[in-house]
């Protein structure tokens, strides 16, 4: 067998949509030879090794079973059976495009480079207003990364749809099998530090259709994110949690009632959690949406500060771990950029200078500091733009403003 | 900007749409004095208009000037659809504009709703690039999905027949569309002439421009019923695959039916149920021509009220969104009564008290009209289908 690409499909009791997906493979446009196609059965109780066996396919299929260890040890069984130089991952409730396998491919002209694939949620009509949101949450993250100038971060890599090389997916031994969620960020993370080079493929698009995301299940996946996370920050400590910091550095009542209920009344909290829950589901009814929405907001701060306090173990000691300043690179290399002589010649500035950090005058005027974020590729000329854009606006527009805007031009 | 705005000796005053590198950052009534305003004498008072965007719009200029336009050959294609009745003066300066359009490919259709003589199809044989189509059905609505039945292009962009877009007009609405969750966009719409009061009265009371920001709306940061400030159907564009997941414009409401408007607003409250986002772009500017006399002028608001309610009827009967109920209380608290406060003791930035009457009146009358409307609609399906 001679294959360039191994397509890992971890599945879970789907037999039905496993099938469908199997059968939308035989449609691909890359050469049905050329790729194979590896089903990991992780504790599959239903027909699923039954009916992939049974399967007679136009292209190589093979499956692994496993007793049910998570996604994360699934992907890295495909990865150890797979032939191909390129691992492409995808989950088994997707509906792939036909050139799904080809888009992937066409991206990987050299060994460090990541390509990330579109995945539009799929929403049936008469959605909730929570899926509606989940919906919004994944297309704008697809949008910002499908800009050219994005600047790519850990949390870009989506384990349902994206590839790498074999070759550097095994030399960072794959995903780490020890954390409850957020595996395919902690790989972002490595990948990154390791010089990977992210990309984005809108063609290569892969309809997402999860039936099963809710309200209920979100919030529980709060709860284990907020886990996940101080397991990776113990794995990193170099690493920085911007969610966890800014509900930290929250200095509300709220935000202190909730810490000190999870600290002291752990299981009253949970019961008036899920009762916030409940009122969630009859706002979404009386269409009160800024209850609903103040709700939303407090229920997923609520269960993300409740798994970061069950990680760390007390409040005191996440605040510790989680804000405390990092000494990530020395202070010599953090440069200065002016924008005085105009935004090219600062872009070009930071294209020659490659710095880890720099701060940005305007003349003599301080506009703001672009900080060192392991995590990060690094920073290019031509991220400079969204970044004024999307945090500067305001310090720029205090310098641009006053003055020169009303000289009459004669 | 001039030193001097001259020829003015017919006018009080001069409304102005201040730019800035293009960019719409703020507008201003001037008073002109021996038929000219010097625009040095009101420098404090511009420089006012326009504090809150020009510092962005600056800061954008800053950034992103003399990158090529990168939305200028934009694969997505537009239709653009005019629906129109009896007014051919108006529907001439409007194609007008449209001819001077860049091309993008863009198709041009007008649909002339229940016309009483052949005069807009002679003027359309004069526009070899439009095509015409006839629609008997009487309303505005009828109309509307005519056009997005006949539309050959994704984006279906409709302009109001008495309104004149700015040559790059079309492409800011299209770029609007590179998000596929944004299912609709509408533009900013200034007043093409002010040259009666009721046409001032009318800008001033309910102005079309709905800001000088962009905006994003969507249900997750907004009411999805509260829908007066999305913009208006006189300059809105929208992608026609969503009329097969929400259906079209509600045959029962707007113009040429008794409820004389909210098919737009209406439409746009089932966009965000949907869970689709509305952008209002002001960079996609249209100069609407108001109705020039006061009694056309008190008609309109009189029209405004009927269709508010009218929409709110519907939504709450047929889309079944009962907390809609809210509404006329906190409208009628909020803004309302103060309004007929302020008019009736003649308190500074007051409305005209005929303006306020109308609406009210119009309200009152709007959930029976949208009842009959709807009634007549039904009528005619039963008789289409024998």
């Amino acid at each position: 067998m001679n294959v360039t690409a191994s397509l890992i499909i971890p599945t879970h009791n789907r037999s039905a949509s496993l099938k469908k997906m199997l059968n939308s493979l035989e449609l691909q446009s890359y050469p049905l030879e050329k790729f194979e196609v590896i089903v990991v059965a992780d504790g599959c109780k239903d027909n699923t090794v039954e009916m992939v066996n049974n399967y007679q396919p136009g292209f190589h299929l093979s499956i692994c079973e496993l007793p049910g260890l998570g996604a994360a040890s699934a992907r890295n069984k495909g990865a150890s059976v797979a032939q191909g130089q390129t691992l492409i991952f995808a989950d088994d409730d997707m509906e792939l495009s036909k050139d799904f396998i080809k888009e992937h491919i066409a991206l990987h002209t050299n060994e460090r480079m990541v390509v990330i694939g579109y995945s539009p949620f799929k929403l049936e009509t008469n959605a909730s207003i929570q899926r509606m949101g989940v919906r919004e949450w994944w297309e704008e993250k697809f949008h910002e990364m499908r800009k050219k100038d994005h600047w790519f971060k850990y949390d870009n890599l989506t384990s349902g749809n994206f590839s790498v090389s074999s070759a550097l997916f095994n030399k960072l031994n794959g995903f780490n099998t020890s954390l409850l969620c957020r595996e395919d960020y902690e790989l972002g993370y490595r990948l990154i530090k390791s010089g990977a080079q992210f990309h984005f493929a809108y063609t290569a698009k892969a309809f997402h259709c999860d039936e099963v995301t809710n309200l209920h299940r979100s919030l529980q996946r709060k709860k284990s994110e907020g886990i996940a996370d101080i397991q990776i920050k113990k794995l990193h400590p170099d690493f920085i949690n911007k969610e966890a910091i800014y509900y930290l550095s929250q200095r509300s009542i709220s935000k202190s009632v909730l810490v000190k209920g999870i600290q002291y009344f752990p299981s009253l909290m949970d019961r008036l959690a899920s009762f916030g829950e409940m009122m969630m589901n009859v706002f979404e009814k009386l269409r009160l949406l800024s209850s609903w929405s103040t709700m939303n907001y407090r229920l997923h701060q609520y269960w993300y500060l409740r798994g970061l306090m069950l990680g760390a173990g007390s409040y005191k000691q996440l605040y510790e771990f989680v804000m405390k300043p990092n000494r990530l690179m020395n202070e010599d290399q953090r440069l200065t950029i002016d924008l005085e002589n105009g935004i090219k010649s600062a872009e070009d500035e930071i294209d020659r200078l490659k710095p880890l950090a720099f701060d940005i005058y305007y003349g003599k005027k301080f506009i703001g500091a672009v900080d060192f974020e392991p995590g990060s590729e690094m920073i290019k000329g031509y991220h400079l733009r969204k970044i004024l854009k999307d945090k500067f606006s305001r310090e720029l527009s205090v310098v641009l403003f006053p003055g020169q805007l009303f000289i009459k031009n004669k | 900007m001039p030193d001097t705005i001259d020829d003015l000796q017919s006018y009080d005053g001069a409304f102005l749409l201040l730019r800035y590198h293009g960019s719409p950052v703020g507008k201003i009534i001037l008073p002109a004095k021996d038929g000219k305003i010097i625009i040095a004498d009101h420098l404090d008072e511009i420089k006012k208009a326009v504090k809150k965007r020009l510092k962005y719009a600056a800061v954008d200029h800053f950034l992103f000037s003399h990158q090529e336009q990168q939305n200028a050959t934009s694969a997505i294609r537009a239709t653009i659809a005019i629906c129109t009745r009896n007014r051919t003066d108006d529907l001439k300066l409007c194609l007008d504009a449209l001819m001077k359009l860049p091309d993008r490919g863009q198709e041009i259709i007008v649909v002339d709703n229940a016309p009483s003589t052949d005069s807009t199809k002679k003027l359309i044989e004069q526009y070899p690039y439009v095509r015409y189509i006839l629609e008997n059905g009487k309303g505005l609505d009828i109309a509307r999905n005519r056009a997005l039945a006949e539309a050959l292009n994704e984006i279906v962009v409709f302009t109001d027949d008495d309104a004149i877009p700015d040559t790059d007009w079309l492409d800011n609405i299209i770029r609007n569309f590179d998000h596929p969750l944004v299912m609709c966009v509408t533009g900013m719409t200034m007043p093409f002439e002010l040259e009666t009061k009721a046409q001032e009265e009318i800008e001033n009371y309910s102005p079309f421009g709905k800001g000088f920001f962009r905006k994003i709306f969507s249900i997750t940061r907004w009411q999805p019923l509260a829908t007066g400030n999305v913009g208006a159907g006189a300059n809105m564009a929208l992608r026609k695959v969503l009329i097969n997941e929400i259906g079209g414009f509600d045959e029962a409401l707007d113009a040429g039916t008794p409820t004389q408007s909210g098919g737009d607003h209406e439409f746009f409250a089932r966009v965000l149920l949907a869970g689709y986002h509305i952008v209002y772009d002001p960079e996609a500017v249209s100069w609407h021509r108001h109705r020039r006399t006061w009694k056309e002028a008190v008609n309109a608001i009189h029209g405004y009220g009927v269709g508010v309610y009218a929409f709110w009827t519907r939504l709450f009967f047929e889309e079944k969104q009962y907390s809609i109920i809210l509404f006329p209380k906190h409208w009628l608290l909020q803004t309302q009564l103060p309004n007929f406060y302020r008019s009736i003791f003649k308190i500074k930035k007051s409305y005209p008290l005929s303006f306020l009457l109308a609406e009210f009146r119009g309200c009152l009358k709007g959930p029976f009209a949208y009842f009959k409307s709807r009634k007549q609609v039904n009528q005619n399906l039963k008789k289409q289908n024998g």
